[in-house]
């Protein structure tokens, strides 16, 4: 119910997600690198994450296709040199916009219920929260990736620079000390 | 009555919601960095945690107070030498630990409603989105000095690594002042 709830808004009111994704673009101060971009390619990428979503709900809602998706995502973002704050911030007002369009209400009573208003919370949550979650290890990698690449800063650099604390780095196996997949 | 009823929650929960993070930590695969803590350790960081969000209703839930908190956890996981995914996933365990301990509270007692579930969820994801940002940047802007201070990367470079936009350099003395206008015309800040 909560899945059918969430997925029919992206259905129903998807002109006004994009065009309110538009706008708060539009008026951030915050958001300078979506800025640069047009209003149509702007709009497409608010949309992904909503057309994503509606396609994540209808599949069964699972984790593992929306990190495979949000992976890329954070990949990408990088590639195109977006901070990843920005990044964050976008998909924070993404999860704002769609917030305000959900309907509280039990499907069937057309009350509002606690056990309903919950689920959809947990399943609002889970798909935001992660997309957060995969874009952050999707643009890292990138990242670091990148970094390894350069021969001036070499995998012993990196090793000093992020085993240095508190942990113990004898515990760490060489081959995958930092930055794999977690 | 939603800022008193989370003070209430997380007070008398405060153990339970410390013990389920540390159960959460060690049961996730992603987690492998905070897997490598002692059992001690692990509970005083959860423990800290739940205080930390106890401590921010306390005090009347200041934005500010919550971004200078979080920002130093960023810089300071950096220097532990945790990745950045597993900061923000033990923050979401403990956003989940915590609603699960309000709905639970719902189902035992039937005490909370549905308007005020959504204003319990509007709190806590408040709380949390700003973590979230506010440790990206900490945790950013520390790895960025610590490769500009090995001086081996030209500032081009390192300008590549890690884009300007908003955030680092110049700009970052301004970019509370931005967030907090932004924040406040989204809802974000009250």
């Amino acid at each position: 119910m909560a899945t059918a709830n969430l997925s029919k808004i992206v259905e129903d009111q998807i002109d006004d997600l994009k065009s309110e994704w538009l706008e708060e673009v539009r008026k951030s101060e915050y958001l300078t690198t979506y800025k640069t971009f047009s209003d149509q390619e702007t709009i497409n990428r608010g949309e992904a994450v909503y057309s994503h979503l509606r396609d994540w709900l209808k599949e069964g809602a699972t984790n593992q296709s929306s990190e495979t998706y949000f992976e890329k995502v954070g990949a990408v973002r990088f590639q195109e040199r977006f901070p990843l704050t920005e990044v964050h911030y976008a998909i924070y007002l993404l999860k704002k916009i769609f917030w305000n369009k959900i309907d509280w209400r039990d499907k069937v009573t057309g009350a509002f219920e606690t056990s309903n208003a919950t689920k959809i919370m947990n399943v609002f949550n889970d798909y935001f929260d992660l997309a957060s979650f995969s874009i952050t290890k999707g643009y890292f990698n990138e990242l670091l990736e990148s970094i390894s690449e350069d021969k001036k800063f070499s995998k012993e650099d990196l090793k000093q620079l992020l085993t240095k604390g508190k942990l113990d780095p004898e515990v760490l196996e060489d081959d995958e000390f930092i930055w794999r997949h977690v | 009555m939603v800022y008193e009823s989370l003070i209430a929650v997380v007070e008398s929960h405060l153990d339970n919601l410390t013990n389920t993070w540390v159960q959460e930590v060690k049961k996730s695969e992603y987690l492998e960095t905070y897997k490598r803590l002692s059992d001690k350790e692990l509970k005083l960081r959860g423990n800290i945690l739940f205080t930390n969000l106890l401590n921010w209703l306390l005090k009347g839930a200041s934005n500010d107070d919550a971004a200078e908190y979080f920002k130093e956890i960023g810089i300071k996981r950096i220097e532990e030498g945790f990745p950045l995914s597993e900061v923000y996933y033990a923050l979401y365990l403990e956003k989940k630990i915590l609603w699960s301990f309000v709905a639970w509270k719902d189902e035992i007692s039937g005490i909370l409603k549905a308007v005020d579930a959504i204003e319990f969820m509007t709190v806590i994801n408040n709380y949390f989105d700003l973590g979230d940002f506010y440790i990206i940047r900490g945790y950013m802007n520390e790895l960025f000095k610590h490769l500009a201070s090995t001086e081996k990367f030209s500032e081009d470079e390192l300008k590549k690594l890690f884009s300007g936009g908003a955030l680092y350099q110049e700009s970052i003395k301004k970019i509370k002042e931005k967030m907090y206008g932004e924040g406040l015309s989204i809802g974000l800040i009250r």
